[in-house]
């Protein structure tokens, strides 16, 4: 069921939120010792909020889309009395004394928070092989990663452990996972979602959003963590719209850009034939498919590396003297950015200003593109390169075709659109112009209707 | 001229390993080859895409 079903059967009475909620947790006891997929699992307040849930809505009180709806938060999020590891030996007793901006949207809408998700060690990887809390497996086949760095939160969408889950993505860590596991995830724009209480990784690439069964349950989540706050200075102040398509879905007109350059170079044959037949799909529904040439995204790729390899290890230079505490993938990244000079990554963020002036001039060509999200479905547990025309580490091919979105602060969503010769679920991406998160949702739920993938899921 | 890698190093506290340093040097130097182009295109005037703002107004007093 989608969060619009579910929360029909929660207002009709044939489901209350204590026997979903119950079912939940039964689920994760039984499923998560083989998918790793949580840090935390917070049954006992999970249980009460879902008594609440149910009292106010016997009472009359309806928070909304998600009152009574069992949600779970990548343990990146600060939750106010409940442990938050950020994947990290280092953090593993740190008890905020806060919620996360995110986390209190949630629960004021209603949510039934039912635990933290497991990641790749601070966020800062695509595989979630994590060193201290288990390696996440991928519900499709548990021999495969979930992707990363918000594999825990992808995984319990996908297992059907909960229907929607929060992520952070900073180079493709909400939309990897969501192409690897076959959930729709949505990053929104640089300020549409505010990063307080998160714990860090890049000050200006990290982005907040929902991992979902499908893009309307996506688009509830946004609206409701969406908005300005004070207390995030790069928050905006655009308004909020209502981000949910709505009937009757039209795509005409809407011109889709469908790169000619990078996007498709370096693809699995399967993934290259998935995301064409889907634009082709969109045409019949009277979008217009505009081939064209894009920026050259290499060049956002080195930007993005150069940031976040500067910012992440100024973040956490005050630990770097417990290097044992640190896994050796992540320590790999950490060194290599405490040796690139302060010039270096204030010229990268000079670069970025070109770089992002000059994507501008897709806008007027096109209204969206559609991409890859990951040049192949999910590798293999322990898998270091993929051989596509040549061998390419696995962090660096699974990010190629979205850490550049995350330099031009744009938004976009990932959603399933086929399945490999092994079964495994692949993922397209839809990229727009800042803050267009509705146009993207609306191309993307039109998408999903013509694709009819939703009611596939893993046999566990 | 490529950067010593191995030679910044040498100047950072907490030391990086010798076996740890191996594993950065190549891809540092990879990663190098793909900027040094592109920000020679920079015009001297541009800015960094992240500005600080500035700070509040003092509040005033009565």
């Amino acid at each position: 069921m989608n969060l619009q079903e579910i929360g029909k059967a929660l207002r009709q009475k044939t489901l209350s939120s204590v026997e979903l909620v119950s079912d939940t947790l039964r689920r994760i006891a039984t499923l998560d010792p083989r998918l790793r997929a949580f840090i935390t699992v917070t049954a006992e307040l999970a249980d009460s909020q879902s008594q609440q849930a149910d009292q106010e809505l016997a009472a009359g009180k309806d928070r909304g889309p998600l009152h009574g709806i069992p949600v779970a938060v990548k343990d990146v999020f600060c939750t106010q009395g409940i442990r938050t590891t950020c994947g990290s030996k280092l953090f593993h007793d740190y008890i905020p004394d806060k919620n996360a901006a995110i986390v209190d949207h949630l629960r004021t809408a209603g949510a039934v928070i039912v635990g933290k998700t497991n990641m790749h060690e601070l966020a800062y990887g695509v595989t979630s092989t994590n060193p201290y809390f288990g390696t996440v497996r991928n519900p499709w086949n548990l021999d495969c990663i979930a992707g990363g760095s918000s594999g825990g939160s992808g995984t319990a969408v996908a297992a059907g452990l909960v229907p929607l889950a929060m992520g952070s993505d900073t180079g493709g860590s909400i939309r990897i996972p969501a192409s690897f596991c076959g959930t729709v995830g949505l990053k929104p724009s640089f300020g549409r979602v505010s990063r307080y209480g998160v714990l860090p990784l890049d000050y200006s690439l990290d982005h907040m959003g929902p991992l979902a069964q499908c893009v309307r349950d996506a688009a509830l989540a946004l609206n409701i963590i969406s908005g300005f706050d004070p207390r995030d200075e790069t928050s905006s102040r655009r308004p909020v719209v209502p981000y949910l398509p709505v009937a009757p879905l039209s795509i005409r007109g809407v011109r889709v850009g469908l790169p000619e350059n990078f996007y498709f170079e370096r693809v699995s044959p399967s993934v290259a034939a998935s995301v064409r037949q889907a634009a082709r799909l969109s045409e019949q529904e009277g979008a217009v498919v505009v081939p064209l040439r894009v920026p050259d995204i290499a060049e956002l790729n080195a930007i993005g590396r150069i940031i976040l390899l500067s910012e992440a290890s100024a973040t956490m230079e005050k630990y770097l003297h417990r290097r044992e505490d640190f896994g050796s993938d992540v320590l790999a990244l950490l060194d290599q950015g405490r040796l690139l000079p302060a010039t270096d990554y204030i010229n990268a963020q000079r670069v970025r200003r070109m770089l992002i002036q000059g994507f501008q001039s897709v806008w007027k060509q096109v209204d969206c593109l559609i991409t890859p999200t990951t040049p192949t479905s999910a590798p293999k547990i322990g898998q270091s390169a993929i051989d596509l025309n040549g061998e390419e580490d696995v962090r660096i091919a699974s990010t190629r075709l979205v850490r550049g979105v995350n330099v031009l602060g744009l938004p976009a969503l990932s959603l399933p659109c086929g399945f490999d010769e092994g079964g495994m679920p692949l993922g397209l991406q839809i990229i727009g112009p800042s803050f267009q998160e509705a146009l993207i949702l609306r191309v993307g739920a039109a998408l999903e209707d013509l694709l009819n993938l939703t009611q596939r899921h893993p046999v566990l | 001229m490529p950067r010593d890698w191995k030679l910044i190093a040498k100047g950072i506290a907490p030391e990086i390993l010798e076996q740890d340093l191996e594993k950065v040097v190549g891809v540092l130097q990879a990663l190098e080859t793909q900027f040094v182009p592109l920000h020679l295109r920079l015009e001297h005037d541009t800015e960094p895409a992240v500005i600080f703002p500035p700070s509040p107004a003092p509040e005033e007093h009565s």
